[in-house]
C-alpha cells in the first residue's frame, strides 16, 4: 500500500465503532430519557388531577354549606313564621261567629298546613337530618321509602355490617345515590331500582335499574347528555373511589361504586 | 479459512436469522402501523439470501445483483414504513419520491460508489430512525418504550444503518486496497443484518406479548 494514502480498514474499523457507539448511545438515551419525562407528566398530571379533585371538593363543599344554610333558613324562619300565622288564625277563628268567616279561615289554615308540609320537605331535601343524626344507611332507607311510589318501586338493601366511611364521605355518597336514582326514574323509566350497600372489607355500593338502558360511550361523548355521568364519576374521584358503568338498550344500569378504606 | 466459505458461512447465518423473524412474524401474525413493509421487507430479505447462497453454492460466489435489487426493495418497504409510522406530508413524500428517482437514475448511469443505492439508504434511514426518537420524545405516550414494537423496529434500521455507514461509504475502496480481506470486512453487514433480524423478531413477539 501507498504510505501516503489512508489506511481505509482503520478509517473503517474506527468509524464503524464510533457509529455503532454513537447509536447505542442514542438509543439509551431515548430509553432513559423518556421515561424521566414520561414520569414528570404524569407527575403534573397527578398533581393537576388532585388540584381538580379538591377543586371540586371545595365546591361540593360550598353548595353543601349553601344547602344548609338554606334548610335552617327555612326551617326555622320561614318554617317558625308559618307556625305562628297558624296559631293566630286559630285565635282569630275562636273570635268569629260568623260561618263564612269561620270557613274562609279553615281554608286560609289548610293552606298554610300544606305550605308548612312543603317548607319541611323542601328543607328536608337540601340537608337530610337523619343522615345527621342516624348516619348513611337510615338516610338511605329513608329516601328509598319517601321516593318509592306505587308505580315506581325503590328497594334498598344492606349487609348489616358497620360501615368504614368516615363522616365527611357519607354526604357526597348520599348525593352520588340521589342523582343516579333521579337519572333513573328521569331519563331511564325505570319502574325497579335496587339500591344495596357491602362492607366486604371495601365499601361498595350497587344500584340497579330495569330501565331501558343506554349506550355509555356515545352519552359519554355527547356533551348535553353526558353532564350527568361526568357529574357522577367526579363525586366518585372526589371519593377517591372507582365507578364501573354497564348498561344495556332495553334491561338497565347498574352502577358499582368501590371506595377503598383508607380513602 | 477461504474467504468465500467464510463469506457463504455469513450469509447462511444472516440468512437463519431473517429465517426466524419470517417463522416469529408467521406464528404470531402481528399487526401494527407499518407491520406490512416490514413483513414485505423479510421475505424479500430471505428470498435474496437464499439466492445469493444458491449462486454461492452453484457459481462460487453471490451474485452482484441481487444485492441491487434487495437494496431498492429495502429503500421501498422502509419509506413505506416511515411514511406509516412518521404521517409524511404530500410535499415531503414528493421529495422522496424525487430523491428515489435521482438515486435510480444516478446508479444505473453512473457507478460512483460514494452516490451508490446502499449509502443512500443509510443516509435516508439513519435520518427516518432519527426523527421517530425524537416524535417519541415530543410525544411522550408511550408508557414504557423498551416494550414497543416500533421503538425496536425503528432501533434495528438504526443500527444497522449506523453500523454498515462506513463499511457502504468506503466499499469501493476496501475492495481495491484489501481485496484480501474485503470478504472477511463484508461480515460486519452480515452480522448487523443478524442483530437487526432479531430485533425485529423481538418486536414481532413484543407485538402478540402486549
Amino acid at each position: 500500500m501507498n504510505n501516503s494514502e489512508p489506511n481505509f480498514l482503520l478509517v473503517f474499523g474506527l468509524g464503524t465503532s464510533i457509529m455503532l457507539f454513537m447509536a447505542g448511545s442514542i438509543v439509551f438515551f431515548i430509553v432513559f430519557y423518556q421515561k424521566r419525562m414520561l414520569q414528570n407528566k404524569m407527575e403534573k398530571q397527578k398533581m393537576e388531577g388532585e388540584y381538580q379533585r379538591k377543586l371540586l371538593q371545595a365546591t361540593l363543599e360550598s353548595q353543601e354549606k349553601e344547602r344548609k344554610r338554606l334548610a335552617s333558613e327555612l326551617h326555622d324562619s320561614v318554617g317558625a313564621m308559618l307556625s305562628a300565622t297558624k296559631l293566630n288564625l286559630n285565635f282569630l277563628k275562636s273570635l268569629g261567629d260568623d260561618t263564612e268567616t269561620k270557613q274562609s279561615l279553615d281554608e286560609t289554615k289548610g293552606m298554610i298546613d300544606e305550605t308548612i308540609d312543603t317548607v319541611r320537605r323542601i328543607s328536608k331535601d337540601l340537608l337530610p337530618s337523619s343522615l345527621e343524626k342516624f348516619g348513611l344507611v337510615e338516610a338511605l332507607k329513608e329516601f328509598c321509602d319517601k321516593i318509592s311510589t306505587p308505580k315506581t318501586e325503590v328497594i334498598f338493601q344492606n349487609d348489616d355490617k358497620q360501615l368504614s366511611l368516615k363522616k365527611e364521605q357519607e354526604l357526597p355518597l348520599y348525593r352520588l345515590v340521589q342523582e343516579i336514582v333521579n337519572n333513573a326514574l328521569k331519563h331511564a323509566d325505570a319502574k325497579s331500582v335496587i339500591i344495596s350497600i357491602n362492607q366486604d372489607p371495601r365499601f361498595s355500593l350497587v344500584i340497579t335499574d330495569n330501565g331501558k338502558g343506554f349506550d355509555v360511550q356515545a352519552t359519554k361523548k355527547d356533551i348535553n347528555k353526558g353532564v350527568g355521568l361526568y357529574n357522577i364519576e367526579n363525586r366518585v374521584n372526589m371519593l377517591r373511589g372507582q365507578v364501573e358503568l354497564t348498561s344495556v338498550l332495553g334491561q338497565g344500569t347498574t352502577y358499582k361504586v368501590v371506595i377503598p378504606a383508607d380513602a | 479459512m477461504d474467504p468465500r466459505i467464510f463469506q457463504t458461512t455469513a450469509i447462511v447465518l444472516s440468512n437463519l436469522s431473517t429465517l426466524l423473524a419470517v417463522l416469529i412474524f408467521s406464528w404470531y401474525r402481528p399487526h401494527f402501523t407499518g407491520s406490512k413493509p416490514i413483513k414485505f421487507l423479510i421475505i424479500i430479505s430471505l428470498l435474496s439470501d437464499s439466492l445469493n447462497i444458491l449462486f454461492g453454492l452453484l457459481l462460487g460466489q453471490p451474485k452482484p445483483s441481487i444485492g441491487i435489487v434487495y437494496r431498492y426493495a429495502e429503500l421501498t418497504c422502509l419509506l413505506w414504513f416511515y411514511k406509516d409510522i412518521l404521517n409524511f406530508r404530500p410535499g415531503t413524500k414528493n421529495s422522496i419520491i424525487a430523491l428515489l428517482a435521482i438515486v435510480a437514475g444516478v446508479y444505473w448511469f453512473d457507478s460512483n460508489e460514494l452516490i451508490s443505492i446502499r449509502l443512500t439508504n443509510n443516509i435516508v434511514f439513519i435520518l427516518f430512525s432519527l426523527v421517530f426518537f425524537i416524535k417519541i420524545l415530543k410525544a411522550l405516550e408511550i408508557e414504557r418504550i423498551d416494550r414497543h414494537s416500533l421503538f425496536w423496529i425503528n432501533n434495528a434500521v438504526f443500527v444497522y444503518f449506523t453500523g454498515t455507514f462506513f463499511l457502504f461509504l468506503l466499499r469501493g475502496y476496501l475492495i481495491n486496497h484489501h481485496y484480501e480481506e474485503y470478504p472477511y470486512i463484508w461480515t460486519v453487514n452480515n452480522l448487523l443484518g443478524i442483530v437487526k433480524n432479531f430485533m425485529f423478531a423481538y418486536a414481532f413477539w413484543l407485538c402478540k406479548k402486549g
